[in-house]
């Protein structure tokens, strides 16, 4: 029956021409293709579900653990993490979920809660998992793990984080930097004698951040790397010695207002100002003409905040009369020192406008 | 007799912690997971004390202190808040609050408040 069957199949598709031959062929291959993928976006569905499921088993899991090992004064230690080691750690997932779990709850948590959270977290050994990730190679599972340890202060020999201090991902960088300046017990910011990639403004920001809420130490002297190869250390530099208000370094600030990038420039003017260096008037408004736009609307910004209505006036001079942007910004500084001509300074604006003069 | 404690908090984990922690005090918690079904609560119970978040959804920590003056302004309000502006901190105060604990918080010391105030 069968021999009958597949011997009129072959008769028949052997009367078939080439062209009906190759549009079979084509839509049993096409047909294959659908249903095989329908099958891996069902199968990757399913494996999601599972995982999710299984994440969800664990978080729920954890939140119980950690609050009755923080909270619970019955609660016994010593037996539970052993137990909670050997039952609930077995796989990678259930190892990631507890160490995003741990540092959750240390992120929110302080005092004696997230010291004892530090304590679980090497009693665990998660430590050791977290120092596999970070030789793992892929980008995220070691900015990932610089992260945890910096978050949870455990130290690891510096040239294992130093590597990454120059890497070519961003993130990467960055968590290398926060690394060493959390952990930092004095001079937090010796990393940046072994940077040589540019601080990106997130970076910067980042830094700032940190020095201010986890560093404890002394304030670092920033004017050790007012003479770095990158002008972002620089100019990050500056920023802070106004930030810091150390007025011992106003001297060697002064350099940097002739500087021939102007971002340094406009940094070093900003921290003068900061600083109430009230002599830099004297330095900066003669060589008005000699600069770009942005620099000439900080100047006007510094004889708003540190000059008086005659420094205004040496600029007045200064500027061409079709420069709008710094003729507006002139006359909005000329409306604070002289409140009761604002109306004649306005109206003064409006006419010169009007005439284009 | 267990003090009723109001806890408006978006964070699963900090709900969790302060629900454990309160409890093992011997608090009756509540929790509310946003301003509008905090306003709920506040409408048909009163409460010892308000543990309050100020960024909510829907309703905001600020109007929820502004209605819990209004209504009951005897009831004691603690501010927990990732906010370490001053302005932000005085606000609260100026709108009455009785204590800000900023976050990451220390639950001991939140304990401890929380007596406190419970007297």
């Amino acid at each position: 029956m069968l021999y009958i069957g597949i011997s009129n199949f072959d008769s028949l598709w052997s009367d078939l021409p080439w062209i009906m031959k190759w549009n079979i062929l084509f839509s049993l291959v096409f047909l294959a293709l659908a249903i095989s993928f329908f099958a891996v976006i069902i199968w990757i569905r399913i494996y999601k579900n599972i995982r999710n499921e299984k994440k969800k088993k664990q978080q729920e899991l954890l939140i119980d653990f950690l609050n009755s090992f923080l909270f619970d004064e019955d609660f016994d230690k010593e037996s539970q993490i052993e137990y909670f080691k050997k039952e609930h750690l077995k796989s990678s997932l259930e190892i990631k979920v507890t160490i995003k779990e741990i540092l959750h709850f240390h992120e929110n948590l302080k005092g004696e809660s997230a010291r004892e959270l530090e304590f679980l977290f090497r009693k665990l050994g998660l430590v050791d998992f977290i120092l596999i990730d970070l030789n793992k190679g892929s980008w995220y599972t070691t900015a990932r793990a610089i992260n945890a340890l910096s978050e949870l202060g455990i130290e690891v020999p510096d040239h294992k984080i130093e590597v990454y201090l120059n890497e070519s991902r961003n993130e990467v960088r960055q968590q290398s930097q926060l690394y060493f300046l959390k952990l930092a017990e004095e001079n937090p910011l010796a990393f940046l004698n072994k940077t040589v990639r540019p601080l990106t403004t997130w970076q910067q920001i980042y830094i700032e951040n940190a020095l201010k809420n986890f560093y404890k130490g002394t304030p670092p002297d920033f004017s050790q790397w007012l003479e770095h190869d990158l002008s972002s250390v620089v100019e990050f530099s500056i920023r802070m010695i106004a930030r810091y208000n150390q007025f011992e370094h106003i001297e060697k600030l002064l350099p940097y207002i002739k500087h021939h990038n102007d971002i340094i420039k406009w940094e070093a003017i900003n921290s003068l100002v900061s600083l109430e260096y009230t002599e830099l008037l004297e330095i900066i408004i003669p060589d008005f003409m000699n600069n770009s736009k942005l620099i000439k609307l900080q100047i006007l910004e510094a004889v708003k905040l540190l000059g008086s209505y005659e420094d205004l006036k040496r600029i007045g001079d200064q500027i061409e009369t079709t420069d709008w942007e710094l003729r507006i910004k002139y006359l909005n500084i000329e409306q604070d020192f002289l409140p009761d001509k604002k109306e004649r300074i306005y109206s003064q604006f409006m006419l010169e406008k009007q005439f284009s003069i | 007799m267990m003090k009723k404690i109001l806890v408006i908090e978006d964070n699963p984990m900090v709900i969790k912690s302060l629900e454990f922690k309160l409890k093992r005090d011997g608090n009756n918690v509540i929790i509310a997971n946003d301003g509008r079904e905090a306003m709920k609560h506040l409408k048909e119970t009163v409460f010892d004390l308000i543990l309050t978040d100020l960024m909510l959804p829907f309703v905001t920590g600020n109007e929820l202190i502004s209605y819990i003056k209004k209504n009951t302004p005897d009831t004691p309000i603690i501010v927990l808040s990732t906010s370490t502006q001053e302005n932000i901190i005085m606000d609260a105060f100026n709108m009455g609050v009785d204590d800000f604990i900023t976050k990451p918080f220390s639950p001991n010391e939140l304990s401890l408040r929380v007596k406190r105030l419970l007297g």
